[in-house]
């Protein structure tokens, strides 16, 4: 008899990304550090990519791929092809912002979130 | 209400004879979850920011962990390289240029922090629940969210070659756009983190490359004027005018 694997049901990964997506967004608001409010969007990033490759492998169109001499059934990546893009868009988001975050303590010479009001109404 | 109080009861038994029965599933599943909550809660509670991004690449790790288990291995090792290399190296520096690391911020929430907490909460609760009960309100649990049976055992994914053959033929200009981006972020984060002094430099460096490049067309009269008169000409110009 072969070990044979259960695969986690898809909706264990779904309430890992709620959660996690949900840690994001109390960090987002409540933290005063504007880079401890970056790393909070990169946690919720993540999430998102969680969502999107679970779905992949859930919803996922299988189709056969022909190599030379064998064929077999594959699933098509998209939603990791997704979640590459939103990678390489989080990667950027983190660059910009941290130069922001470096210019503002430049200027304000603190980088509480709190004392950068100057667009408070 | 009554269904999902039967559902979380049921749940809470499957869990406890799985964990400690002799058969242990998704066992990695939990502990890799386990890892990525738990270092989440850190690098949103942690006073000491160098703590919080070390957390947070632990997070990162683990998610790249996860990732292997829905047979991503490309993007495990893409999440590894990118977020735990290199943006937690930038949140590091950023960190070491921008704050005082030996003083300690004696509160890091705002005032708005149980705010933020209800918020997330109901957010949390909302999302589970959406997944939970149907249009009309009808508690009907994760079954739908079960793996039918032929689909019980994933197909084998050649992942980077897929993944390399997709973004080379069907999403070339989504690759296009992503690499254009990058150029731009680059050059901004660049401009954005130089000194006021350099970056005021800038303008004058480019006018003089643009002006190498394009050189003005000279003013034929202006410098007619300028090589034949001399200032007592200009003088008698005036007088007559």
């Amino acid at each position: 008899m072969t070990y044979q694997p259960i695969p986690v049901p898809i909706h264990f990964y779904i309430y890992l990304a709620t959660l996690l997506f949900a840690i994001g967004i109390f960090g987002c608001l409540s933290r005063r550090n504007a880079i401890a409010i970056l790393m909070s969007l990169e946690l919720m990033f993540n999430a998102c990519n969680i969502i999107l490759v679970a779905f992949c492998q859930r919803w996922g169109i299988t189709f056969t791929l022909q190599s030379f001499s064998r064929a077999q059934d594959i699933e098509s990546p998209v939603g990791q092809i997704y979640a590459v893009f939103v990678i390489t868009i989080a990667a950027a988001e983190a660059a910009v912002g941290l130069a922001l975050v470096i210019a503002a303590y430049r200027h304000y010479k603190s980088i509480n979130m709190d004392d950068i009001n100057i667009l408070k109404w | 209400m009554n269904e999902g109080w039967e559902f979380a009861k049921s749940y809470m038994t499957w869990f406890v004879t799985n964990m400690f029965g002799e058969a242990q599933p998704h066992l990695h599943f939990y502990a890799l979850s386990f890892v990525t909550l738990a270092s989440a809660i850190g690098v949103v509670i942690a006073r000491n920011l160098v703590h919080a991004a070390m957390l947070l690449a632990l997070c990162f790790v683990a998610v790249a962990g996860i990732f292997v288990l829905l047979n991503a291995e490309f993007l495990a090792a893409v999440q590894v390289l990118v977020y735990a290399g290199g943006v937690v190296t930038l949140i590091i520096f950023a960190i070491m240029l921008s704050e005082n690391i030996t003083g300690k911020q004696a509160i890091v929430h705002n005032r708005q922090s149980v705010t933020a907490l209800g918020i997330s909460v109901i957010m949390a609760v909302v999302m589970v629940a959406i997944l939970l009960y149907d249009q009309s309100g009808y508690f009907v649990g994760p079954t739908r969210w079960a793996l039918p049976p032929e689909r019980n055992d994933f197909p084998a994914t050649a992942n980077t070659l897929l993944i390399g053959r997709s973004l080379m033929s069907t999403y070339t200009l989504a690759f296009w756009i992503a690499s254009i981006i990058l150029t731009i972020a680059m050059i901004g984060a660049l401009i954005l983190a130089k000194a006021e002094k350099a970056r005021k430099e800038i303008p004058s460096k480019l006018s003089s490359l643009t002006s190498a490049i394009f050189p003005e067309p000279e003013d034929e009269d202006a410098k007619l004027t300028s090589d034949f008169m001399t200032p007592a000409d200009e003088g008698q110009m005036e007088d007559t005018e």
